[in-house]
C-alpha cells in the first residue's frame, strides 16, 4: 500500500474581491495523493486547479479546511515561513517555464539547490539532473539560448533536483508544439515510472491526462468524480 | 557573478546610477584629503605646541612667527618658577621677509635652535632622511624640511641663499606633513645673526644678537598642571606672555572641527544625491523582477533570503561607484600635488583610512539605500507575484 504524501480534508478557499463579491474557488475539496501517483487535475477556466495546486504547494493557505504534506499539516502555517517546505519537498514546473532569465541552465538549476540550503554540491547535483533530462550539452546557456523545449527540461530538471515528495505542474506543455508536448510528458511519465516520482499535472490538453494513472475533474471548486 | 549581472541587466540605468555615488565619493576623496592634510598640519602643530608653554614678548601680537623679540636671559627667571623642567630659546623668522603668493599651510621658515635643547624635548627632533642633523657648533649650515628640497630646487652639499647669507645644506629631514616640511633649520646663533639683521638699523646697536629670541620653550615636570604653571609665569615673569597649551589645543580643536565638518558636509550631500538614485533604480529593478520574485519564493526562496539578494545588489553598485570614485580622487589629488610641490605647497592628503573609508562608507549607503526596494520585494506575495507579466 503506497503511503499517502498529501491529504486533503473538507478544503475551502474564498477570495474577496471587493465588498459584496467572494469568489469561491475551493468548496469542500477532500482527496488523497499517493506516493508514485501521476495524476492529473483538470476542468475548465476558473475551476479551481490552479488554486488546488498552490495550497498542495504551500504557496497558499485554505481559508478552512486542513492539508498534510508529508504528514506535516501545512494548512494554519504562515506562507513566509513555508518556504523550507517549498524548497525540500515540492518541484513546480509552470507553464511558461519561469526561468531565470540572467541565469544560465545549470544556475537555475543550482539556485534550487542553494535555496534549499544544501550549496555545497549544488553544482554537481544540477549537472547531473540536467543530464538525466537530456542537456548535458547545454548547462552553460541562458534561457534565451534554449528552445521551449530545452526551456522546460530546465524547469523540470530544476523541479526534481531536491528529491521532491511531490512535482505540480501547471500546464507543463502549454507553450510547446505538439511534438515537444509529447516529448516532454514522456520524460514525465518515465520519472514517475524509473524513480517513482509522484506529479500532479494540471492541464487542458487530453492526451495529458489520458497518460496519466488518475483523473481529478474539477468543476466550480468542486471535485466531481 | 549573478549578482552582478543581475545589476547590469539594464546597463545604461545601472552605469548612470553607479556614477551618481562615484561622484559623490570623487567629491569626499577630494575634500576629504583637503581635511586630512590640515588635520597633519594642525595634529603636528599641536604635539610641538600642545606639549609645551610657549614665553613670547609682551608686546608681541598673537602670530607665531616673530614679532616683538623676546630676551633669551628670560630663561633665567623662568626656571625660578615651580614645575619648569626645562626651557630653551628658538628663533623663528619668515625665510623672505615679503611672503611671495598665496600659501595653503606654513609659508618656508628659517627656524634656529639650539640641537643641546633636544636631549630634554625628543618630541622636539624630527628624523634625518639625508645627510645629518644640525650639530653644537655649525656655522652657515641648514637642514631643509622635506618641502623645501623641491621649492629650492637642492640637494645635501648644494648652497641656498638666507636672507643674502650663503648656507651649506648638509641634510634633508623626513617628511612630516606638518609644519617643519616647510622649515630651513639652522644653528641657533646663525638664527639671531639673521634675526638681528631684520630688525630695524637703529634698535641693532642696543640688542645683543646672543639674547635674541622670537619665543622660549618651556616644558613641564611631570605632575605639574601646564595651564598653573602658565599662570605663574604671566604673573612673575615681567613683560612676557606665556600661551597655555591646553587653551591652544582648544582653539585649534574648534577650528580644525569647524573646518572638516564644512568641507565633509558638501561631500555627503553630493552623496545623499547619490544613494537616492540608488533607490530609484531598485525600486524599478523590482518592478521589473517582481515575476522573478515569485519563481524565486515558489522554489524556495525564504523573504530574507530575497531581502538579501537585492540589498546585496545595492551594495555592490555602491561598492562600485565608490571604487570609481576613490581612483578619480586620489588620481585628481596626485595630479594637483605634482604641479603645486614644484612651489613647495602640498594641498592633499589621501590617508588610507579616507580611502578604506570612502569604500566602505559607499557600500553601506549603497546597501542602506536598497533596503526599501527588497523590503517591498521580500514581502510579495508568491501567487501574486507569479501572476505579474
Amino acid at each position: 500500500m503506497s503511503e499517502v504524501i498529501v491529504e486533503t480534508k473538507d478544503l475551502h478557499k474564498y477570495y474577496e474581491l471587493g465588498k459584496e463579491n467572494m469568489v469561491k474557488a475551493l468548496q469542500g475539496v477532500s482527496l488523497q495523493i499517493k506516493k508514485g501517483e501521476f495524476i492529473a487535475i483538470i476542468g475548465p477556466s476558473g475551476s479551481g486547479k490552479s488554486t488546488l495546486m498552490h495550497i498542495f504547494g504551500a504557496l497558499d493557505s485554505p481559508t478552512e479546511g486542513q492539508v498534510w504534506l508529508d504528514g506535516e499539516e501545512i494548512s494554519k502555517k504562515k506562507i513566509s515561513g513555508l518556504y523550507k517546505i517549498r524548497g525540500r519537498k515540492v518541484g513546480f514546473i509552470f507553464q511558461g517555464f519561469n526561468l531565470i532569465p540572467t541565469m544560465t541552465a545549470l544556475e537555475n538549476v543550482m539556485l534550487a539547490v542553494e535555496y534549499s540550503g544544501r550549496k555545497a554540491n549544488a553544482k554537481r547535483e544540477a549537472a547531473e539532473i540536467l543530464t538525466e533530462v537530456g542537456l548535458e550539452k547545454r548547462l552553460g546557456h541562458k534561457p534565451s539560448e534554449l528552445s521551449g523545449g530545452e526551456q522546460q527540461r530546465v524547469a523540470i530538471a530544476r523541479a526534481l533536483v531536491n528529491k521532491p515528495t511531490i512535482v505540480l505542474a501547471d500546464e507543463p506543455t502549454g507553450e510547446l508544439d505538439t511534438q515537444t508536448s509529447l516529448e516532454i510528458i514522456r520524460l514525465l511519465k518515465d520519472l514517475n515510472e524509473k524513480e517513482g516520482q509522484t506529479f500532479v499535472i494540471v492541464t487542458h490538453n487530453p492526451e495529458v491526462a489520458n497518460v496519466c494513472s488518475r483523473i481529478i475533474h474539477l468543476r466550480d471548486g468542486k471535485i466531481e468524480n | 557573478m549573478k549578482t552582478l549581472r543581475s545589476i547590469f541587466r539594464r546597463k545604461v540605468r545601472s552605469t548612470l546610477t553607479i556614477f551618481g555615488i562615484a561622484i559623490g565619493i570623487f567629491a569626499l576623496v577630494v575634500m576629504g584629503s583637503m581635511a586630512e592634510k590640515l588635520n597633519k598640519l594642525v595634529g603636528g602643530g599641536l604635539e610641538y605646541y600642545g606639549t609645551r608653554i610657549t614665553v613670547q614678548d609682551a608686546k608681541s601680537g598673537m602670530s607665531f612667527f616673530g614679532g616683538t623679540p623676546i630676551a633669551v636671559s628670560k630663561i633665567d627667571e623662568i626656571k625660578k618658577i615651580p614645575g619648569v623642567k626645562s626651557a630653551y630659546a628658538s628663533v623663528e623668522i619668515l625665510k623672505d621677509e615679503i611672503s611671495s603668493g598665496v600659501n595653503f599651510g606654513m609659508p618656508p621658515m628659517i627656524a634656529g635652535y639650539d640641537p643641546a635643547s633636544f636631549k630634554d624635548d625628543p618630541a622636539g627632533s624630527i628624523k634625518v632622511a639625508s645627510g645629518r642633523d644640525i650639530q653644537a657648533g655649525d656655522i652657515k649650515k641648514a637642514v631643509l624640511g622635506s618641502d623645501m628640497v623641491k621649492k629650492l630646487n637642492v640637494v645635501v652639499g648644494d648652497q641656498i641663499d638666507l636672507r643674502g647669507t650663503k648656507f651649506e645644506v648638509v641634510g634633508i629631514y623626513d617628511k612630516t606633513f606638518s609644519a617643519p616640511d616647510s622649515y630651513i633649520m639652522v644653528n641657533l646663533p646663525d638664527a639671531q645673526e639673521l634675526m638681528l639683521e631684520s630688525l630695524p638699523t637703529a634698535f641693532r646697536p642696543s640688542v645683543k644678537k646672543e639674547n635674541l629670541a622670537t619665543s622660549i620653550s618651556v616644558l613641564v615636570k611631570g605632575g605639574y598642571n601646564a595651564s598653573e604653571v602658565t599662570k605663574q609665569i604671566n604673573d612673575k615673569v615681567k613683560d612676557v606672555k606665556a600661551l597655555d597649551p591646553e587653551e591652544f589645543k582648544k582653539q585649534v580643536a574648534n577650528s580644525v572641527a569647524i573646518f572638516n565638518l564644512i568641507i565633509l558636509a558638501s561631500a555627503l550631500i553630493a552623496l545623499v544625491v547619490g544613494s537616492f538614485s540608488i533607490i530609484n533604480t531598485m525600486i524599478m529593478s523590482v518592478a521589473e523582477r517582481i515575476r522573478e520574485i515569485g519563481i524565486k519564493k515558489a522554489i524556495g526562496a525564504s523573504n530574507f533570503r530575497v531581502l538579501r539578494e537585492f540589498v546585496l545588489e545595492a551594495a555592490v553598485m555602491g561598492l562600485i561607484g565608490g571604487l570609481i570614485g576613490l581612483a578619480f580622487g586620489w588620481l585628481t589629488v596626485e595630479i594637483v600635488n605634482y604641479f603645486t610641490a614644484a612651489s613647495g605647497q602640498i594641498i592633499f592628503l589621501t590617508t588610507s583610512r579616507l580611502a578604506i573609508g570612502s569604500v566602505i562608507f559607499a557600500t553601506v549607503l549603497g546597501a542602506v539605500s536598497g533596503l526599501y526596494p527588497a523590503w517591498y520585494a521580500a514581502r510579495l506575495n508568491p501567487i501574486e507575484a507569479l501572476r505579474s507579466e
